[in-house]
């Protein structure tokens, strides 16, 4: 049932107009990237163009899954699909991660485009650089940095589910969802900054760490670390099936 | 064997936003849908009817009491034996017809290649198999409305639960529509139909349920129920007015009233599906 359900997500997800344009435009900026070397402030020229790469992954990846999980599900309440869906042999924990899978799914595909385009913007800064330039880019290792950043947005899908199966406006879940995201981004400085304090310490365990799934950024230019790979692999896992798990608790909860 | 519906003292009371404050939608509602017949739900905007099917097809959980299917209470297995049709439905618009079909035939359980029969087979029933392939966006009100009850019966289940089943059709259509809920019924199905329209509860139900405000006001069979006691209307039917007046004047000479007499007219909606046939 899970499969039947993503798939006809996936289809719904790759048909939005919006999570396709934001995906256009993150593709074009990566593929554009070493346009902006011009912007640089010292970096090395691959490091830039990388970076770039990775930011325009991060911020319209976060913008279409969180769009994306938002709208898909608050359609279904809406337009009450979901009960003819629920009056099928499926259960909430069916819904809740059937739907998650959907969006993940076409997620994958823009990760490998992105990833593809910046493979290409770093093999064509690096032909342009002079000869005998030392610089080392490991392309497995920008595979598996994109992969991290998959299951990021894999995270970031779950917690929505997660608002969504709280909520019956589709302006609360994505505001809800987006506040979400920021304080994950943020809880460990908002750790440092309330110090003991229980509500920082709440949000801090509450959200996932996206600081950590960063350091594997330093696979690009290094050989890849399996073991730091297979430990962030772990930690999204744990996190996205609590997520999906408390989704589909609320759901099966929750009148339609 | 046990029946294939039955709810006992369904209560539901829903939030209504003010902290604390609830409203009862249903109150103490019990009923059965015997096996083989068509029971209908009537009732005002409001009394509860759309609410009583959400609980039957698990959408809703109940306050107080509970809804059996076939004697258990529902489960993931038992939805199979299941085909809702819901009010004015909106599906995805990006499928085609067959898509739709299939998609929900597969999420009942069957497996792709029965999947893919079945569903030919009820689009064919409810005379979509023409438009099978094209997408429900270009889909009339109408059409939806079939590919409705075909993804209702395409897993070819004991029980159908039809909200509003005539909602959005023409005349011609609403008749259609009848005719295969008759058709449904002959191959022994157990219907339940939640309707406003008291003529096609008339024309297709055994027996009806009528709410009001959450409550069962009324019970029972259709003849039953509309018998106005100790009166018998007669119809005749001639061209001859001389037989009209003999008519008239026998009956006055036994003390019988004329309450009305006044030329055979036939319904509209019959004469618009005569038109468009």
């Amino acid at each position: 049932m899970i499969w039947l359900i993503a798939a006809n997500t996936f289809r719904e997800t790759i048909r939005q107009r919006f999570a396709l344009l934001a995906a256009i435009v993150a593709l074009a900026l990566t593929a554009a990237s070493k346009y902006f070397l011009r912007l640089d402030l010292g970096h090395d020229q691959l490091k830039f163009v990388f970076d770039f790469a990775s930011g325009a992954m991060n911020f319209f990846g976060i913008v279409i899954a969180i769009s994306a999980s938002c709208s898909i599900l608050a359609a279904e309440s809406e337009n009450k699909t979901v009960i003819t869906l629920l009056s099928k042999s499926v259960n909430a924990a069916d819904f809740a991660f059937g739907k998650a899978l959907g969006v993940c799914m076409a997620l994958a595909i823009f990760a490998l485009a992105i990833f593809a385009a910046a493979c290409a913007s770093l093999i064509i800064s690096k032909a342009d650089m002079p000869d005998g330039n030392p610089a080392y880019v490991n392309y497995a290792g920008v595979f598996a940095y994109c992969f991290v950043q998959w299951l990021k947005l894999c995270m970031c899908v779950a917690m929505s589910v997660a608002v969504c199966s709280l909520s019956r406006s589709f302006l609360f879940a994505v505001s809800v969802s987006f506040l979400c995201i920021f304080c994950a981004v943020l809880s460990e400085a908002l750790t440092g900054m309330g110090g003991s304090s229980w509500a920082a310490k709440i949000t801090s365990y509450a959200l996932p760490d996206f600081r950590y799934l960063e350091s594997s950024r330093i696979m690009a230019f290094a050989p890849i670390d399996f073991k730091m790979l297979l430990n962030m692999g772990a930690y999204s896992a744990v996190y996205i099936v609590c997520a999906l798990a408390l989704a589909a608790w609320f759901y099966s909860r929750r009148d339609f | 064997m046990a029946v294939p519906i039955e709810v006992k003292n369904l209560t539901k009371y829903y939030g209504i936003g003010k902290r604390g404050m609830l409203m009862k939608a249903l109150d103490g509602v019990s009923f059965c849908l015997n096996q083989n017949e068509i029971l209908g739900l009537l009732g005002a905007n409001g009394a509860g009817k759309s609410t009583t099917i959400k609980i039957l097809v698990g959408a809703v959980k109940p306050s107080i009491g509970h809804a059996l299917i076939c004697g258990q209470k529902l489960s993931k297995q038992l939805k199979r034996k299941i085909g809702y049709l819901p009010e004015s439905p909106y599906f995805y618009k990006f499928l085609t017809g067959f898509e739709l079909v299939n998609f929900y035939a597969r999420l009942s359980g069957m497996k792709a290649k029965d999947a893919r029969d079945a569903t030919e087979k009820a689009l064919e029933i409810v005379g979509l198999a023409d438009a099978a392939d094209r997408e429900l966006a270009l889909y009339s009100k109408g059409m939806v409305q079939r590919a409705g009850l075909a993804q209702a019966i395409v897993h070819d289940p004991q029980i159908l639960i039809l909200d509003e089943p005539a909602s959005g059709l023409d005349p011609a259509g609403t008749a259609d529509m009848a005719d295969i809920i008759l058709r449904l019924k002959s191959r022994g199905k157990s219907i339940l139909i939640c309707s406003h329209s008291s003529e096609e509860v008339q024309r297709l139900c055994d027996r009806v349920v009528i709410l009001s405000k959450g409550k069962i006001a009324a019970c029972g069979k259709l003849d039953e129920l509309l018998k106005k006691s100790g009166q018998t209307d007669m119809r005749f039917e001639t061209d001859a007015a001389d037989d009209i007046a003999r008519i008239e004047s026998a009956a006055c000479a036994i003390g019988v009233k004329t309450i009305s007499k006044q030329p055979a007219k036939m319904p509209l909606s019959e004469f618009f599906r005569r038109l468009v046939k």
